[in-house]
């Protein structure tokens, strides 16, 4: 198991683009991938679980991947946040 | 939002509530409340393995079968509607591979042992309800997401069919009432219909009218307040509904529904008379009909012929279209029971609020803003010839026996007109080199139903044998306003100034070409226009069967040279109030001791 925070630096947030950004690149693989924000853990690959902690979203992310391409899939929903999930 | 208001009386407690009549009649029974749009099946507790298996293995396949149809309407979607309508399809695609959705669901039927409905409004509720809860306004909008998904799975789980047993004759309450619904019933047990969507143009109101049977539309949340115990009492003429009415209401309204059997009972023998002013003007009378079953009603009730034959319904039971080997038999068997009388035959009037999906999304049918002025009838028949060639080929071969004509709908131009025409010789040239049999001068007539084609009704009387005035669709066109829409109902008059030009200029043009002229639309079923109508020229009313007693007294009672007297000066009328006063004033008069509705 492998984990990283990252920063919420888009300026709109997670809306639904980027929650469905989120679920398709976490499901492209087999690994575990978890989502927590300010003591909620979600599913990555669940997009209504995604979209609800979207709305409670801070600043701050913590990602939990596990399972065996856990490294590539780390570093892809990573990505997604550093990209500001291309909004800008 | 209709109006509530409490009436002090013993328990259960009376309460009228008011919507919208659109079958008049009195009801008086039971509810049989069909609870949501979709069935689903009771809970139910899984006991064997087996069981357990089975539940499983159809909740996977409703997600397959889910899944392939929303790929196709995206795909759909995305070419025709652009990004944004294919992304909230997309989102649905997300919610239907949730895989928490989806592990929870399972989870429900092998540890709590659900079926799978139940298991799965368990999950996608629970998700609802927390966006709901949601202090974020875009989440809480996207429940309506959540729950659409679930109602896709819910109909692919169950079945689109809504299976029910009316076992005593009782008043059918929904949200919304569909066509299949009433076929499932015995008609003998329907005494009213209750609903919380649906125009007087949805179909299922133009059934219950044409059964006679008493409908009320415009009722918010009508499943909502109204219990299995309660007993109702429906006017589908005022639109008032009393769930639970005292003895007194009960009395008033049996006594009401008394007289109306009474007048029905003293108009029946006129049904044996022939039309005609008192100065031997005469008028043909003939029947609105959609279902065989319909029939032999327009004829105990005087109709001398079919001047709407409603021939789309054939669209709606098949997943294609039927063959012209289909239709030639469906519309033999009116055709048979109508004999000798004529039948003006509609060709396929789909499009605006008839959607025959499976049909018309294989020929590009994409959703529309605005379907009432969309792609509809005529307009699909000159893009798709296997849509309206096996029709004609079928109406063709029946004219070689029976007295049958043509009607085209939604015409707005000479130029559709010639078109279709062409394609109608064309299946005259096809039906000879095959040696079948038609009648050569089969009348080919059109509907004025918009403004544009009664502007140019001068232009398109030469170019058919008749015309049928749909006010409908005319005056919503004209008027610019939704019957269906309370906001703006009230702008919607057949007796607008501007709506009576449309039809004198109609009615003028045939007659000056001295083609036929007819109107099919709810004004020829309404008794306030029938002299009017009379007195404009108007040939041929096409009603609604019960109606036709009623016509039939007042134009016997009545002289043509006064029926003009009085149209002319109606139509110099400009004020709707003025013109609505005198129509009622001389109806009133004319029906005695009838009552006008």
């Amino acid at each position: 198991m492998i984990e990283r925070k990252v920063d919420v630096i888009n300026k709109a947030g997670i809306h639904a683009r980027p929650a469905a950004m989120l679920v398709k690149t976490a499901s492209q693989y087999d690994s575990e991938v978890f989502l927590t924000c300010e003591g909620t853990e979600v599913n990555a690959k669940s997009i209504m679980s995604v979209m609800m902690l979207a709305a409670a979203m801070g600043s701050r992310v913590h990602i939990r991947v596990d399972g065996p391409d856990e490294e590539e899939a780390l570093v892809a929903v990573a990505a997604l946040f550093e990209s500001r999930f291309n909004e800008e | 939002m209709p109006t509530v208001r409490k009436k002090k009386s013993r328990a259960p407690e009376a309460l009228t509530v008011k919507g919208l009549g659109v079958s008049s009649g009195i009801a008086i029974g039971p509810p049989f409340i069909l609870r949501a749009a979709l069935y689903v099946p009771p809970q139910r507790k899984l006991t064997t393995a087996e069981e357990i298996e089975q539940e499983v293995a159809r909740f996977h396949r409703a997600l397959e079968i889910t899944r392939e149809q929303l790929h196709q309407t995206i795909q759909e979607a995305k070419a025709d509607y652009g990004k944004e309508y294919s992304a909230i399809l997309e989102s649905h695609f997300l919610i239907l591979e949730d895989v928490e959705m989806i592990r929870g669901t399972l989870k429900h039927i092998q540890n709590s042992r659900l079926d799978a409905e139940s298991a799965l409004s368990a999950v996608m509720d629970k998700f609802k309800h927390s966006f709901l809860k949601s202090n974020n306004e875009y989440l809480r909008e996207r429940a309506t997401d959540i729950e659409d998904v679930k109602r896709r799975l819910l109909g692919n789980l169950s079945g689109q069919q809504r299976s029910f047993v009316v076992e005593e004759p009782s008043i059918i309450v929904a949200d919304t009432i569909r066509p299949s619904d009433i076929a499932g019933i015995d008609r003998s047990r329907i005494l009213g219909f209750l609903s919380e969507a649906g125009g007087a143009l949805s179909h299922f109101a133009i059934v219950a009218r044409s059964l006679n049977i008493p409908a009320v539309v415009g009722i918010a949340n009508v499943t909502g307040f109204i219990g299995d115990h309660d007993t109702l009492l429906v006017d589908g003429h005022s639109g008032n509904v009393i769930i639970n009415p005292d003895d007194r209401a009960v009395r008033e309204y049996r006594r009401r529904a008394e007289v109306s059997r009474r007048e029905d009972a003293e108009l029946e023998p006129l049904a044996e008379l022939t039309c005609e002013t008192r100065d031997r003007h005469a008028v043909l009378l003939t029947a609105n009909v959609e279902l065989a079953e319909e029939v032999e009603a327009a004829l105990r009730y005087g109709a001398r012929g079919i001047g709407l034959y409603r021939t789309e319904y054939m669209l709606f039971s098949e997943r294609e279209l039927p063959t012209e080997e289909q239709q030639y038999r469906e519309y033999l068997t009116i055709a048979q029971k109508m004999y000798p009388y004529k039948i003006t035959m509609r060709t396929f009037d789909v499009g605006g609020d008839k959607i025959p999906l499976d049909i018309l999304a294989s020929r590009g049918y994409v959703r529309e803003d605005n379907p009432f002025l969309g792609w509809r009838a005529i307009r699909i028949a000159l893009e798709c010839p296997e849509f309206f060639m096996p029709q004609v080929r079928a109406i063709l071969r029946l004219s070689a026996t029976h007295p049958v004509e043509i009607m085209l709908p939604m015409i707005v131009s000479v130029d559709e007109v010639r078109s279709l025409k062409r394609m109608i010789d064309e299946a005259r040239r096809q039906l000879s080199d095959e040696g079948q049999a038609f009648n050569p001068s089969i009348p080919v007539g059109i509907m004025i139903e918009t403004p544009g084609a009664a502007l140019m009704a001068d232009t398109l009387a030469r170019e058919t044998d008749f015309f049928s005035i749909g006010t409908n669709d005319l005056v919503q066109y004209t008027l610019a306003a939704d019957r269906g829409n309370p906001k703006v109902a009230s702008l919607y008059s057949c007796f607008h100034p501007g709506v009576l030009q449309l039809i004198r200029q109609t009615i003028d043009a045939a007659n000056r070409h001295k083609i036929h002229v007819a109107m099919c639309g709810e004004m020829a079923s309404n008794p306030y226009a029938t002299v009017l109508l009379v007195g404009m020229g108007l040939m041929e009313f096409s009603a609604l069967p019960p109606r036709l007693p009623k016509l039939k007294k007042l134009i016997r009672g009545v002289d043509f040279s006064y029926a003009r007297k009085l149209a002319e000066q109606i139509l110099a009328m400009d004020d709707l109030k003025e013109i609505e006063q005198t129509v009622t004033r001389e109806t009133k008069r004319l029906l005695g001791n009838i009552t006008d509705a």
